[in-house]
């Protein structure tokens, strides 16, 4: 499980052919992959780096989706989470952001080697993918049992010119059975 | 003797500009040519290594984590590539970003036993290269300078990899 996980997470194009069945968006410049996590899998990845029971208690409130950004062509793809809204009946989703858990973190002393691999564990903010680049990492929002609606903009080329609006529907934590 | 040497830059940037010129392999992408600040980092036995140490040789730098699927695929063709390239004058430096001894000694063995690693402890290093993504690789060129950026894993021994480290090494 914990491979599967790191593999989702860190190449998403591996993982895109495989499960079509999961959320996300595609078109012929880009696709985004969504992959929802439950919270055993959350604490298991963590575990297995060594994180602290105090950290670990940290991220159980939370729901951790793994997002896959791919670049299906030549130009470049680019996404900015700011651009992104994550809304579920309840109204806006809160994202918890990187200065946040810095500060979390801060507060309850977690070494600083379990903060670098949290945030390399999470979605870069914003980039711009080269040619057939993909990225892929967690965000993090307030654990909801409501679907959740992901709504932003991707640009693609070099200028940023071209906009693709998209949607992704009924996104749901996923929940340990 | 001025005049030798700006003649020897000069065709240093010559043979540079060619290895620029040429379509990168998939994957791989130009950096600015800034010059690379030096660093030192230290591996599980306490041997340190300080990047302008290499200045002369290309820098194979790569950055690497043990809970990154790609890495673990990676790792044995890097061995691979360790071993080709040993004489060279490149030096291949691999860094594990911020895991702890036991670890990187354990993933290693079960993937690459003879692959050297050195350490970033606490992941500051690593903050400021800035990588992508784990795995990335930065191209140093024997001036110093950061030229190339492989992004993720790379099939390094492919011949389309093949062909363009020997460039490297043939441009100086």
């Amino acid at each position: 499980m914990l491979i599967q996980l790191t593999v989702i997470t860190l190449c998403p194009t591996a993982v895109f052919a495989k499960q079509n069945d999961r959320p996300g968006y595609e078109n012929s410049e880009f696709r985004i992959s969504l992959f929802p996590r439950t919270v055993n899998q959350t604490i298991a990845f963590y575990t297995g780096r060594g994180f602290p029971s105090v950290a670990l208690e940290e991220l159980k409130p939370m729901c951790f989706i793994t997002i896959g950004v791919s670049n299906k062509g030549k130009e470049r793809v680019w996404f900015d989470l700011n651009d992104w809204h994550f809304k579920s009946t309840h109204g806006e989703g809160t994202r918890r952001l990187r200065p946040e858990w810095t500060q979390r973190w801060n507060e309850i002393g977690l070494e600083k080697r379990f903060q670098s691999t949290f945030r390399w564990t999470l979605m870069p903010e914003k980039m711009g993918l080269y040619a057939y680049e993909g990225e892929g990492g967690n965000i993090t929002l307030l654990r909801t049992d409501k679907p959740i609606t992901i709504t932003g903009t991707i640009r693609v080329g070099n200028d940023k010119s071209r906009r693709f609006p998209f949607s992704i529907n009924n996104v749901l934590c996923a929940r340990d059975e | 003797m001025t005049l030798r040497l700006n003649l020897f830059t000069l065709l240093l940037i010559l043979f540079s500009a060619n290895i620029g010129a040429k379509e990168l392999p998939r994957g791989l992408i130009h950096l600015d040519n800034s010059l690379a600040k030096n660093f030192i980092v230290s591996d599980y036995d306490g041997k340190q290594y300080e990047l302008k140490s290499s200045k002369g040789k290309w820098v194979f730098l790569h950055f690497w984590a043990s809970w990154c699927g790609p890495c673990r695929k990676e790792m044995p063709i890097l061995y691979k590539l360790q071993k080709q390239l040993a004489g060279k004058p490149i030096d291949i430096v691999l860094i594990n970003t911020a895991e702890d001894e036991d670890t990187i000694f354990s993933f290693l063995g079960t993937v690459a036993p003879d692959l050297h690693s050195y350490m970033d402890k606490d992941g500051a290093l690593t903050e400021i290269w800035a990588p992508r993504g784990l795995p990335t690789t930065f191209f140093i060129d024997p001036q110093g300078r950061k030229r190339f950026l492989a992004l993720g894993g790379r099939a390094w021994d492919e011949p389309l990899y093949q062909d363009f480290i020997s460039a490297l090494l043939k441009s100086k």
